[in-house]
């Protein structure tokens, strides 16, 4: 076996550490991070959170439940997702709490308001359960909403209907 | 193989070059600044605002906003850090001259009972049909101690004026 000329000693340790730190940048330990970093937050909305579409209607919103005295009534309320700076939010599940003896009386519709466009798209709804008080779920179809725009959620509720608020799953990361 | 202190100086020398030519040389970035974050945001939409006194006219479909007189929000920025609002982009869709809106930030200080407002920001009314986007300039620190808000004033019942939201840029103060 053959020494090694002592003058390539240089090159060869420069090149081996390079290549050890080009792997060592190749890994992405960030990516490892980003996945470890993907939390499942989920929010109440409660009944308080919503005010009216307009300011003629006979409701009653004791907080903890919003209904109505005559017809019927539209209230909204922003989702109070923790934005901590991540480009996007992801919406994974979207729960109703209420009841409603009319089918299709009380229904809660999810939008991403996108005022840069003037326009919202609509990402998913439910309606109240006849018994109850009970839940009814959706899976929000757009999910992503980013900081340029909004989530919120649109309820309509009936003279029969009680509601006590929404239950929001969303994550941070998809 | 045994290598000598100047050979692996050398070679260190050689990985450190190789490693701050991939990862850019400290103190070339032209953005980054000692004590500010990079630019985040979050947007307000109409679904956010409220009226700020009973009685008021005004019709809020989450989307949009149409009212008399005064209609606050809260932005939602994060509650975990401190951050300079830098500026506030609001669209708005005008098709009537006459009538215009008005915008401020608040810094609401509860613990001492003042408020710190930043404007008025108006519309220009003039090119009717045209969306317009209002860009103020704030410049503002807010911290855990501060509720940060935006306060709108509808000029009269104002119909042809719609508020669609607003976006908010802020930087960390590290």
């Amino acid at each position: 076996m053959t020494a090694r000329s002592p003058r390539l000693r240089v090159p060869i340790t420069a090149l081996a550490l390079i290549l050890l730190a080009a792997l060592a940048v190749g890994a992405h330990p960030e990516d490892a991070a980003a996945d470890a970093r993907t939390t499942i937050h989920r929010v109440t909305v409660p009944a308080g959170h919503f005010v009216p579409a307009g300011p003629d209607m006979a409701y009653q919103n004791d907080g903890f439940v919003l209904s109505l005295n005559a017809g019927q009534g539209f209230f909204t309320a922003p989702v109070p997702y923790h934005y901590d700076g991540t480009d996007h939010v992801f919406f994974t599940r979207v729960e109703l709490l209420g009841v409603d003896g009319t089918p299709n009386g009380t229904c809660l519709t999810m939008y991403r308001a996108q005022p840069g466009d003037f326009l919202d798209v609509a990402m998913g709804d439910a309606c109240a359960p006849t018994a109850g008080p009970g839940s009814a779920v959706f899976v929000p179809s757009p999910r992503r909403v980013n900081a340029g725009q909004r989530a919120y959620l649109w309820l309509r509720i009936g003279r029969t209907g009680s509601f006590y608020g929404a239950r929001v799953t969303y994550t941070t990361n998809p | 193989m045994r290598l000598s202190i100047r050979t692996l100086a050398t070679a260190l020398a050689v990985t450190l070059l190789a490693a701050m030519l991939v990862a850019g040389l400290p103190g070339t970035d032209p953005e980054a600044e000692a004590d500010l974050g990079p630019i985040e945001a979050v947007t307000v939409s109409a679904a956010d605002f409220h009226p700020w006194i009973g009685g008021l006219n005004y019709q809020n479909q989450g989307m949009w906003l149409q009212a008399e007189y005064g209609q606050v929000a809260r932005i939602p920025l994060p509650t975990n850090m401190a951050v300079r609002i830098t500026n506030i982009k609001v669209r708005v869709l005008d098709d009537d001259p006459d009538n215009n809106m008005c915008i401020s930030f608040g810094r609401a200080e509860p613990s001492d009972a003042a408020s710190t407002l930043v404007g008025p920001q108006c519309t220009i009314g003039s090119n009717p049909t045209d969306p317009q986007t209002l860009t103020m300039q704030v410049f503002t620190n807010v911290t855990r101690f501060h509720t940060p808000y935006l306060f709108l004033v509808f000029e009269d019942s104002n119909a042809d004026l719609r508020f669609y939201g607003a976006t908010v840029f802020y930087r960390e103060i590290i």
